[in-house]
């Protein structure tokens, strides 16, 4: 048997002669016809300014001029920053319905008005509103929406949310195809991101199966995706606490991406309704603030020498910070050791704070 | 902290300054990260503005001026987080090279606590400096303020890993569960447990020496032990029988005292690892039962099955290594190599270094020449 013959045998080129893959006759090789094009003299225009429409103050920096902090008024917040393709849940187009809108406060006056009462924290008091607040509305105080709340004429099988709570977290509910709901996250006050945290309750005028999309999560990977469900607070069994629900979960990208400046990703489920009371829906378990001042008055009322109360500072907004100091107070305090313990410095982790909770019991 | 006794000796050793909430804006409206100037606080540490960051600079300045200075020792900081793409309970720690003294020690608190509870995971703990978390309370605490055990203990947004690697989600008394974890893998690292049993055994001791005291010059001691309680008539009367060998060398105690109260240690120890722990109880221990009928018991129980050993103290294996006779043996069964060796008629042919070396190993010199001797 010859070489040839065991070539074709085995079905094989023979590629090791370099005759075969080079070609004989490079006059054969088609070359792209190559044009030269000459450069045509441009017209050039005045330079743009780099910075349109705003003052850049940079400069003036440089030299030694410092921005004025407005001291002792509310902190204004703007939620503005991340727009969402709003158009594409218009009103004016069905199926697609808006049924909510949430609350965005326009300064930390408004949001501390809505949300203290006697029984969960006291209103933070603030100096006298500076004159820059005063007079004219600013622009972005200016709510475009056409509604704030549930839809003013909702259907009659529409859910009903709601998250008007401390620590309440949506943005806007859409009524999509397929009896749907697309919800949105409200992103962190004056940021343009950290969609993360959602906590809202639903409350269904019949018994009903329903699917979520929660569509502008911000991480790209979750423990959604390892088995993680969303937590759930039934009203009817509220001795229960929160629990794990939701079937059919999944966490991808989000059906926003077409229209949207950056990349999300969206998390789908469906939970049944069997009643038609509240149900609350969060991220995590939630540890407000009025919690941890009942937590803290319910330490410092009884007559134990063990805890001092104390208060650190107050927050940008006013609010008290406290600080809790826990020992045997009828031993020195020089020789001891001293631990200190932080949480909450990110306000969405809340598991930080049940485990500060036993060190405070 | 409830009222069990960790709870009280912790609080009797410990002060905590705990501050629940550092960033109340953000949990009012329901942020996920920020507060109100639209920053992480938690990357704000290195220079905290005290108008923008009310309370990064009221906590630094807390440290600072009220704790390190009253404090001899600050122990730990702890900064509790949540974390949103592992599960169970870890921590953070800063970085220490690995033949650093502190790596070990660094390591320690977080092994303790891991070891407390089953929610912690130890495997997930890292120990590093991140150039993102540079201007993270952690690490700047940590370079900073030059305290060892900086930690942020992070909490899975989901669940724990049990041994089956199930997992299970986290409720509200798990993490109540895990934080009472914390304080106690805290107990154990101040070595409060031994500081208990310490104090339970100085009464004891004080009568020990009083008693030796009276003994000495009873002229000197007028004060006698009371008589009334049990224990200071047995030590009376015990140490009137051992009164004959008298070698109050270490402790100023007898050596047969010595022997007893060493006993009483042991068995107080014994007593309080016996307690049932305050608020979970301990499962029943369950051995792996072998069917008796199985054909690979016998392989096992024979002589493959691993015998424990009886354990030699280090006091007990020092003779035997300097042990004359061991070396001898040791010497005749190389005998051969020794047989080519020169022999040596002075020690003038010894030159001065081996000479010394000669001298610090006495033993093996002789060694050397007792050999010598049988071969002639």
């Amino acid at each position: 048997m010859s070489a040839e013959q065991e070539d074709s045998d085995s079905g094989f080129e023979d590629h090791s002669d370099p005759h075969l893959q080079r070609p004989h006759d490079l006059s054969l090789v088609s070359l792209p016809a190559y044009e030269v094009q000459e450069t045509p003299k441009v017209q050039r225009e005045p330079a743009v300014p780099l910075i349109g429409f705003v003052h850049s103050l940079l400069p003036d920096m440089i030299f030694g001029w410092q921005p004025k902090l407005i001291q002792g008024g509310p902190i204004p917040l703007l939620f503005t920053a991340s727009t969402y393709p709003v158009s594409l849940h218009s009103t004016t187009r069905l199926p697609n319905r808006v049924l909510y809108h949430g609350f965005r406060p326009h300064n930390s006056l408004i949001l501390h008005l809505a949300y203290s009462t006697v029984e969960t924290y006291p209103l933070p008091t603030y100096a006298a509103v500076p004159a820059q607040y005063r007079g004219k509305q600013a622009e972005w105080e200016v709510d475009k929406r056409p509604f704030v709340g549930n839809s003013p004429d909702p259907q009659s099988d529409d859910l009903e949310f709601d998250a008007f709570f401390e620590g309440g977290n949506l943005d806007m509910a859409v009524r999509a195809e397929n009896d749907d709901y697309d919800l949105y996250m409200r992103s962190d006050a004056n940021t343009r991101g950290h969609n993360q945290w959602f906590h809202f309750a639903v409350s269904a005028p019949k018994p009903c199966e329903v699917r979520f999309n929660i569509l502008n999560f911000t991480k790209p990977t979750s423990l959604y995706s390892q088995g993680m469900r969303p937590l759930v607070l039934d009203t009817e069994h509220e001795a229960q606490g929160w629990k794990p629900a939701g079937l059919l979960l999944r966490y991808h990208t989000s059906k926003l991406n077409p229209y949207a400046d950056r990349c999300y990703y969206s998390l789908s489920f469906t939970y049944h309704f069997k009643h038609t009371r509240k149900v609350y829906f969060a991220y995590a378990i939630p540890y407000t603030y009025t919690r941890l001042r009942h937590l803290v008055t319910s330490l410092s009322l009884g007559t134990d020498l063990r805890y001092k109360r104390d208060t650190l500072c107050r927050s940008l907004s006013g609010l008290e910070v406290p600080l809790l100091t826990i020992t045997n107070f009828s031993l020195a305090v020089s020789n001891k050791h001293a631990i200190v313990v932080t949480a909450r410095v990110h306000p969405g982790e809340t598991y930080g704070s049940f485990m500060m909770e036993v060190g405070s019991m | 902290m409830s009222e069990d006794r960790q709870a009280s000796a912790l609080r009797d050793h410990v002060v905590f300054y705990i501050v629940p909430m550092l960033n109340p804006d953000g949990v009012v409206i329901g942020n996920y990260r920020t507060g109100f100037a639209g920053v992480d606080l938690n990357r704000q540490f290195q220079q905290p503005n005290p108008i923008l960051h009310p309370t990064v600079a009221a906590l630094k300045a807390l440290l600072t001026t009220r704790i390190l200075p009253v404090h001899n020792n600050v122990t730990a900081y702890l900064d509790l987080h949540a974390h949103s793409q592992q599960k169970c309970i870890f921590m953070y720690g800063p970085h220490y090279p690995l033949h650093a003294e502190k790596y070990a020690k660094l390591r320690l608190l977080p092994k303790l606590i891991c070891a407390k509870t089953p929610y912690f995971r130890w495997a997930s703990c890292r120990f590093r400096n991140e150039r993102s978390k540079q201007k993270a309370a952690r690490l700047v605490v940590w370079k900073q303020l030059k305290l060892m055990n900086t930690f942020t203990i992070e909490a899975s947004f989901y669940g724990y890993l049990t041994k089956d690697r199930d997992t299970v989600p986290f409720t509200e008394a798990t993490l109540l569960e895990a934080g009472e974890g914390i304080c106690r893998g805290l107990w154990d690292y101040l070595h409060l447990g031994d500081l208990e049993v310490a104090a339970k055994c100085t009464p004891k001791r004080k009568l020990y020496k009083v008693r030796m005291d009276s003994q000495q010059s009873p002229s000197l001691s007028p004060v006698k032990p009371c008589t009334d309680s049990p224990i200071a008539n047995e030590s009376t009367v015990e140490g009137q029988s051992d009164s004959s060998d008298g070698d109050s060398s270490t402790d100023d105690l007898l050596p047969a005292d010595q022997h007893r109260l060493h006993a009483h240690i042991v068995a107080v120890t014994k007593a309080y690892n016996a307690l049932p722990s305050p608020t979970r109880p301990k499962p029943p221990r369950v051995r792996p039962t072998v069917d008796p009928k199985s054909s690979l018991q016998p392989f096992f129980s024979g002589a493959f099955a691993r015998k424990s050993r009886p354990k030699t103290k280090g006091k007990a294996l020092i003779p035997t290594l300097y042990d004359p006779s061991l070396c001898l043996q040791r010497r005749d069964h190389r005998s051969v190599s020794l047989k080519e060796q020169p022999i040596r008629t002075s020690m003038r042919d010894v030159s001065p270094r081996k000479a010394r070396d000669a001298s610090a190993r006495p033993k093996l010199h002789r060694q050397r020449s007792v050999n010598i001797d049988t071969r002639h």
